[in-house]
């Protein structure tokens, strides 16, 4: 199929604005009253607030509202479980809950007026780990978690907010027939999203008493839905108003320091911006999960795979802002292999840490680093290459997974053939402590509901519309966000596809929520996927009305015409039609009304209650391999080369595509060799962006990309999700590299030099 | 107690009172409305703030303005004469180096300081050179790139 515009690497939309500094991100606006807003947050890990006295802090010249919990109607909110209040009213449950927030003329006004709010607290015992949090008698951190609110269907234990799991045949029969059963521990930190622009809201009231919020949000209707539902103000007063986002990566997709931003709003009658320092970035906002797993493997003597059973445990902190996710960690565990025997359970344990939330694939990475570090231990054992043992391993088209479900058009094996021909061709002399790892990946992402308890079905649909020009140019109507990777452009690039016109002549209204159709976010990796299945419908349907117009306008029936080189004219006599912009221009006179193409779109693939009818036709895989040179006096690894091949389906804007790989490998090698976010009992002890080390450019290497573009049945024009799992490899491929060049194993997430220099240490202790 | 300067920003010069600790970068984007150069982090460890102090980048949120008087200042904004980009905007276009673009501005900046040093750079002093940089979406790659393509079409 030859297309003019899709798979072509146009320029980014908004780029222009973003090389000249004329993008305006949230903290960009002008407002001439402006108020600066501050909060306090809680210095306890879990403690009840016996008063609030905020009256000094009122009195200060120069702050304008001073807000508590007396100020909310004392409503619960969430993502998925309402388990947090905007302002804490009873107890606080870590180390920066927000108590109390302040609005000033400036930020010196507020940091003052917030110091002189005082809260007087009562201490209460803290759980500060997932072991400690299901052993009884532990402090319960929601006692009222059974009557909660929530999106999904929860069984919710004591600290335990939601549990999940995949079985099939007998584990406990099959260890006897293994040749070989290896079972390890592994672990991983939390980390954080790390985008460049901080969290900033800025809101405005008008005299009706109507609310507009420009935020550093990529979901702006489930923005609108919980300011709405936490502050109880009807979705009406309410207006998401389009701003640029300056990444994402997780943890832009929830109302988080929003609703406090709207009540200083309301109560100073004056715009009103918040903006989180890193320190409370990295402290009280949503971050990634630490984990724990357990896993036992067991294979026959010729390396297949017979049996896995393994356990794994997120740590939610105080508040869960992710759920609904524990069928998807469970699928992603098992990975792209075929195994008969399989018993994976995951859970999900609140304690008094910092919040958890979404980053990057969740909650993917975590079991991905065990079970592919598991997999390349076991192949080691058997002397097996890692990638012949893979292969051998990987499902195949027409198999039933776990799940229940046909996996068709599976791209593994490619991917892993690629890995190994680009390896080939790699081959040199062994240099001491250098060595390649690989590991691959599978990915949920855009299966709909991976656990088969999501409430509300507009997470899995999507609607875009098209509207014609009365010059056939175009202009897209979408709810989608641009927060980097791209998906304006891309939509833009479909649109003058369908309607035969350039890219060039497709502009793009987004994000706000008074103009476009409700959409759930940008995210999951399902964003081209399951939007850019709207958005083709809705520029089909735009080209079927510009087709009728025309053929009233020709007298012939619409069916005789083609769009084609900028015209509607008669498939069979080119010289009878009219241009696309008459034909816009002329639907408008007969309509009375421009073209409007309404689309409609919905994700099919689903992963529990699922049955063999039920395919998995998009299925995300990918193989990357990193050569490593490790210091064995430092033990600092250090990238030499990277490799990562993905199978995408269909590359609509390759160029896009390639810089999704290239940021999700180095945001994976941060995960894997120094990012962790530290805490004692609680408090965070690495809040600056020196002390938490998001990789920079030294630390990185030139990224060589290869797609992979088997295409998938649902996906537009055959697409598969990306940009997530992009990021999923790069920590248990390293892990790998690093156990090849020097012979330790490292289980414990991230690979500092500190862990590979004392493990080298201990395994020349125990040689000697 | 505010002080009178005279900052002298991409050419022209701006007459303003500022409190002797208001960094470079809140006056640049409060005072004259050019917001440009990002506030990603307050403190100097992400780069989003660069911009050019007499050719050399600095983080604007660690220079205080009533240091830099008499200096002369460049912005993001400074870049685009007579409508036309410099070749590091058309670069970082063309290479597809921009995704969420906060960083972008401050990247173009500390890039042109290493340019107008050292015309043609390796890829290794490209790396030096933006290590106080910090991009999270794009893992530098087409940002080396662009980069190094711009350094050869000068």
């Amino acid at each position: 199929m030859e297309y003019r515009v899709i798979g072509q690497s146009v320029p980014k939309k908004e780029v222009g604005e973003k090389v000249t500094g004329r993008q305006q991100y949230s903290g960009d606006l002008i407002f001439p009253d402006l108020l600066i807003g501050k909060i306090l947050h809680s210095p306890h890990p879990h403690a009840r607030i016996l008063n609030i006295d905020a009256s000094r802090a009122a009195a200060l010249p120069g702050v304008k509202a001073v807000v508590t919990h007396q100020d909310t109607p004392h409503l619960l909110t969430g993502r998925w479980v309402h388990d947090r209040p905007v302002l804490a009213w009873d107890r606080v449950k870590f180390i920066g809950d927000p108590v109390a927030a302040v609005a000033a003329v400036d930020e010196e006004t507020a940091i003052e007026a917030v110091d002189l709010i005082k809260v007087e607290y009562e201490e209460l015992p803290a759980v500060f780990s997932p072991k400690e949090a299901v052993l009884p008698g532990a402090p319960i951190v929601h006692p009222d978690l059974a009557n909660y609110k929530c999106d999904t269907v929860l069984k919710p234990q004591g600290n335990v907010v939601e549990q999940g799991g995949m079985t099939r045949g007998d584990v406990q029969a099959a260890w006897a027939k293994c040749y070989l059963v290896h079972e390890a521990d592994y672990s991983t930190p939390v980390a954080y999203q790390g985008f460049t622009q901080p969290h900033e809201t800025t809101a405005t009231v008008d005299t009706a008493g109507r609310i507009t919020v420009w935020a550093a949000n990529k979901a702006p209707f489930i923005l609108r839905q919980m300011v709405a539902q936490c502050l109880a103000i009807p979705i009406s007063r309410i207006h998401i108003a389009a701003v640029a986002v300056g990444g994402d990566f997780g943890g832009k997709g929830t109302a988080q320091t929003e609703p406090i931003c709207v009540l200083l709003a309301l109560k100073s009658r004056r715009p009103v911006r918040l903006t989180l320092n890193r320190e409370e970035e990295l402290t009280a906002t949503f971050l990634k999960e630490a984990t724990t797993t357990h896993i036992k493997l067991g294979v026959s003597r010729d390396g297949a795979i017979l049996a896995v059973q393994g356990h794994i445990t997120y740590d939610t902190g105080a508040y869960c802002d992710i759920a609904a996710r524990m069928g998807g960690s469970c699928f992603d565990l098992h990975g792209p292999y075929r195994i008969p025997n399989v018993d994976l359970t995951a859970s999900r344990v609140y304690t008094n840490n910092s919040p958890r939330g979404h980053m990057r694939a969740p909650p993917t990475p975590q079991p991905v680093f065990a079970m592919e570090s598991h997999l390349d231990m076991v192949a080691s054992k058997l002397g097996m290459d890692p990638i012949e043992f893979r292969l051998k391993n990987a499902v195949e088209e027409g198999d039933i997974l776990p799940t229940g479900q046909k996996i068709m058009n599976p791209g593994i094996k490619e991917t892993l053939c690629r890995t190994q021909e680009f390896l080939r061709s790699e081959k040199s002399e062994p240099r001491p402590n250098v060595a390649w790892g690989v590991a691959s990946f599978q990915y949920h992402g855009t299966t709909i509901d991976p656990s088969g308890i999501i409430k509300d079905k507009r997470m899995i649909q999507s609607s875009a519309w098209v509207k014609f020009n009365e010059d056939g140019s175009a202009v897209l109507i979408s709810g989608v966000t641009e927060q980097g990777c791209g998906p304006l452009t891309i939509f833009s690039q479909i649109v003058a596809e369908v309607l035969g016109i350039s890219y060039d002549q497709v502009s793009v209204v987004s994000t706000d929520t008074d103009a476009t159709p409700f959409e759930f976010g940008t995210g999951s990796s399902h964003t081209t996927f399951r939007v850019g299945f709207s958005v083709k419908a809705a520029a089909e349907d735009a080209r079927e009305q510009l087709l009728e117009a025309a053929a009233n306008k020709l007298g012939v029936e619409p069916a005789s015409l083609v769009v084609r080189g900028g015209r509607v004219h008669l498939a069979r006599d080119t010289s009878k039609g009219l241009t696309i912009a008459e034909a816009a221009a002329e639907a408008t006179v007969q309509r009375g009304s421009p073209i409007l193409g309404v689309g409609v779109g919905q994700r099919k693939a689903k992963l529990i209650g699922a049955s063999k009818e039920d395919l998995l036709d998009a299925p995300q895989h990918g193989t990357h391999a990193v050569q490593v040179e490790v210091d064995p006096q430092t033990g600092q690894v250090r990238l030499l080369k990277y490799f990562a091949c993905h199978d995408v389906g269909f590359a609509l804007n390759p160029q896009t595509v390639e810089g999704q790989i290239e940021g999700g490998v180095g945001f994976g090698v941060g995960y894997a060799l120094s990012e962790a976010v530290i805490s004692h009992n609680g408090k965070t002890l690495n809040s600056s962006l020196t002390d938490y080390r998001i990789p920079t450019s030294l630390d990185l290497v030139d990224i060589k990309t290869e797609l992979v573009e088997i295409p998938s049945i649902s996906g537009p024009f055959g697409i598969k999700g990306l940009g997530e799992a992009t990021n999923v490899p790069s920590a248990p491929a390293i892990a790998n590299a690093v156990y090849r060049a020097v012979g330790v194993r490292i289980t414990d997430l991230p690979l500092t030099p500190e862990k590979v220099y004392l493990a080298l240490k201990a395994m020349g202790e125990s040689k000697a | 107690m505010k002080q009178l300067i005279t900052l002298m920003v991409n050419g022209n010069p701006y007459q303003l009172a500022v409190e002797p600790y208001q960094p470079l970068v809140d006056v640049l984007r409060d005072d004259l409305k050019l917001t440009g150069a990002k506030k990603g982090c307050g403190h100097g460890h992400c780069g989003t703030c660069t911009v050019l102090l007499d050719g050399k980048a600095v983080n604007s949120c660690l220079t205080l303005a009533v240091d830099v008087e008499g200096c002369n200042i460049t912005t993001i904004e400074g870049l685009v004469t007579d409508g036309q980009m410099n070749s590091l905007q058309k670069a970082f276009i063309k290479e597809g180096a921009v995704q969420c673009g906060f960083c972008t501005p401050g990247l173009i900046m500390m890039a042109k300081s290493l340019l107008d040093e050292n015309p043609t750079p390796t890829e290794q002093e490209v790396r030096e050179a933006i290590v106080g940089n910090i991009c999270r979406c794009t893992g530098y790659a087409k940002v080396v790139k662009a980069i190094l393509s711009a350094s050869e079409g000068r």
